[in-house]
């Protein structure tokens, strides 16, 4: 009988089967086991954004590695949308790096979902925030807890091309004015000027919008974060704005708009118009674009309105809440924001720092874009800057790609700008999920 | 068939050889040891997930929190989706124009190229390349620069003295780009056109031929109905593959299905909704939405072959 033989191969069967298993499942899970014998550790730290960006994170954490022997760092770093990509998975896997750069975008979608780790027990002692700017004190605060530390201060600017604008025969915008004002600039540069434009459509940029409701007297969101807080007509107004704008040469057709959403196919940087919405660090993507040397002035006003714009953090450093070593990731982030070789190796990279003493160990010449960018924000006085909002609620994001979406309906004539608006607040109370 | 008499005459062969030894049972054993990874692969990449996108597909499930059952509510929530509907709106336009074209020229080059002219190779894979390029990143990268308004396609446009436009910025005509380059990826079909014109015996023509009947009149009495059964292959094949088309609406729309949802293919909504809005279990259900679609889709194919595939056995 062979019986004898078989026992062996039996074995040889289950094992090999058992060993095909483990080898797929081992790929699935990734380890990651993070304490080494002699008690180092290792942390993984993300982050999104470009090259530069990139560059001056990894000479940092190189050089906190080397100061930390028991620290041994891993990256991870992509672009803005394939991080979140990544950060979601890797979020539901309970794989999350241990530091992750934060955007005020997501914000609300992992602190509100438990995916941080609230900090107020680090606050104050491991991580020291003394330094902070008032206004974004509070920037990383959801629902009274402590999720992240504030990277840079940021606010809306209007940034303008001077060589562009001698071109076309026009003056400069003046800081005070008002839309009416910039509109009638607009519209004269366009139309002096065929194939050219005075201004870039902001009409489907949600957060230009949140500057013209804030000069209209309310905010974006109801305080619990489940609906919106202005009154429909808000926007019917600005839609028709901008449609307007459209209409006379102010500002460009709408296929061309449709293309211009990035960096280098921007409006600016095409030099088909010499005036363009962004948030004051992003001066420095654009000027690297650029050979003219780009201005930064604040946004236009409403006659006899509030301040509209505010000074805020919208993105932070935050720790995983499966982080395995929270005090070794909070004692990092305070290396990242207050050691001075830190400030001064990230630069500008993540935005103007969110604290004088961070600025002043820069020292940025005011003819650089950096430059430009610090003193833009320290020149915005309490007749620009009102007290800033709360955190954007979950559905945030759904809602900036909706708005986006309806003004190009707009644009294209798919819609009217009342059915875009009642379409807007229908879809708001449903994407909208408070914090 | 050759080949299946061949299997059904081992197996006969087989069978007949009495009862089962204890050495076909190791043969037995053996068989499966080498199937194990294969299973292992099944189980762990399609059986196990399309269990748990079942499951998620009932449940609230934002990725972050644990999944919380909500019984049918995500599928109710698919037929009062505008968005949605646009999206399917999309796709099937998507599928209903591409799919036919693409097979048409890859029919026609394959016809074209197997009259044995010279060089054949070198043709074949020329027209080949496309296939392997098109379905990257970088062929729909390409495409985004051609047809944008500074792009290729406008620069000739005014040589001739015609003003373009945006192609892929204007909803009206941004899905047309998308379905040009899908069916500019005419290879693979046409690489098993090509394949099953080799097959058609010669004697079928030279009787024609001996009977005076003309090369279009060869075409469509022998060449087509003794190609139907390929043909038939490739349209389920395509149809398949046109209703998950992701890859390149994503890069060309920069990710978002724009301008004004023209380019929101439906794999394109899903992906959003799982990722972008963290909402996981409605995209679970639409992705079941989709697999009920491709099957009747595919149901109705084989269905409608019966009347118009002519099988040569």
């Amino acid at each position: 009988m062979s019986t004898p033989q078989l026992r062996p191969r039996r074995w040889t069967a289950l094992a090999a089967a058992a060993a095909a298993t483990t080898l797929v499942l081992a790929a699935c899970g990734g380890g990651d086991s993070a304490e080494g014998d002699d008690g180092s550790i290792t942390l993984r730290v993300g982050w999104y954004g470009g090259d530069p960006l990139h560059a001056a994170l990894e000479e940092t954490l190189d050089r906190y590695e080397q100061d930390n022997p028991g620290v041994t760092i891993e990256v991870s770093r992509a672009a803005f949308a394939d991080y979140f990509d990544r950060l979601a998975t890797e979020t539901a896997g309970r794989s999350g790096p241990d530091v992750t750069r934060m955007s005020m975008s997501y914000f609300a979608d992992y602190a509100g979902r438990g995916a941080l780790q609230a900090l107020d027990e680090y606050v104050g002692e491991t991580i020291v925030t003394d330094g902070l700017d008032t206004d974004v004190q509070d920037s990383g605060v959801l629902n009274d807890e402590y999720f992240g530390v504030p990277q840079s201060v940021i606010s809306h600017a209007l940034l303008t091309d001077p060589e562009l604008l001698a071109t076309l025969g026009a003056e400069a915008p003046a800081p005070d004015w008002t839309w009416e004002q910039y509109a009638d600039w607009a519209k004269g540069i366009g139309q002096a000027n065929p194939g050219f434009y005075g201004s870039s459509d902001m009409g489907g940029q949600l957060q230009a919008f949140e500057v013209w409701v804030r000069q209209h007297g309310s905010e974006l969101f109801s305080d619990d974060g489940t609906g919106l807080a202005f009154d429909q007509s808000v926007l019917e107004d600005w839609w028709t704005y901008w449609q307007s704008m459209r209409d006379e040469s102010g500002a460009p057709p709408p296929d061309i708009t449709a293309e211009s959403d990035t960096f280098e196919t921007s409006v600016l940087t095409q030099g088909l118009a010499p005036a363009t919405y962004v948030f004051v660090q992003q001066i420095s993507f654009f000027q690297a674009l650029n050979e003219h040397t780009l201005e930064l002035q604040p946004m236009p006003v409403t006659d006899g309105g509030d301040p509209g714009q505010f000074l805020k953090a919208l993105d932070f450093w935050s720790v995983s809440s499966t982080s395995e070593h929270p005090d070794e990731a909070a004692e990092l982030i305070d290396y990242l924001v207050n050691d001075p070789q830190a400030v001064e190796a990230i630069g500008l990279t993540l935005g103007v720092p969110p604290s004088q003493e961070a600025r002043d160990v820069l020292a940025a010449d005011p003819a650089t874009p950096e430059g430009k960018a610090i003193a833009y924000v320290e020149s915005l006085g309490d007749d620009r800057v009102g007290p800033p909002p709360g955190p954007w609620p979950r559905g945030y994001g759904e809602l900036l790609a909706l708005f986006t979406k309806l003004s190009e309906d707009i644009a294209f004539g798919a819609t009217d700008i009342g059915a875009a608006s009642e379409q807007f607040f229908a879809e708001a109370d449903r994407v909208l999920e408070g914090f | 068939m050759s080949a299946l008499g061949e299997l059904s005459r081992l197996r006969r062969e087989s069978t007949s050889r009495g009862p089962v030894t204890a050495r076909g049972k190791a043969d037995e054993r053996a068989s499966w040891v080498f199937l194990a990874p294969w299973i292992a692969g099944l189980l762990a990449v399609t059986i196990v997930p399309m269990v748990a996108s079942l499951w998620l597909s009932f449940t609230d499930y934002n990725l972050l929190q644990a999944p919380g059952w909500i019984g049918l509510d995500n599928y109710q929530r698919l037929f009062d989706d505008p968005r949605l509907q646009n999206a399917l709106w999309v796709t099937f336009r998507y599928v209903i124009v591409s799919v036919p074209l693409q097979l048409a020229l890859s029919l026609g080059l394959a016809v074209l190229l197997n009259q044995g002219m010279r060089g054949l190779a070198l043709y074949r894979s020329a027209f080949y390349l496309p296939s392997l390029l098109g379905g990257s990143v970088a062929i729909a990268v390409l495409w985004r620069q051609m047809f944008g308004h500074d792009g290729l396609v406008n620069q000739v446009l005014g040589f001739a003295g015609i003003e373009g436009r945006g192609w892929i910025s204007d909803p009206s005509t941004a899905l047309g780009t998308i379905m040009t380059l899908n069916v500019w990826t005419f290879g693979a079909p046409m690489i098993i056109f090509l394949a099953g014109l080799r097959q058609i015996p010669d004697m079928y023509y030279e009787a024609a031929s001996v009977d005076g009947a003309s090369r279009l009149r060869r075409f469509r009495s022998i060449t087509l109905p003794l190609l139907t059964p390929i043909i038939f292959f490739n349209l389920v094949l395509q149809v398949i593959g046109a209703f998950q088309a992701f890859t390149d609406a994503f890069v060309i729309s920069g990710g978002d299905g724009g301008p004004s949802d023209s380019t929101m293919f439906y794999s394109l909504y899903l992906y959003q909704q799982g990722f972008k809005n963290f909402d996981m279990g409605y995209a679970a259900a639409m992705a079941w939405l989709l697999l009920a679609l491709v099957a009747v889709f595919t149901a109705i194919n084989f269905a409608v072959s019966k009347y118009w595939v002519f099988y040569d056995d």
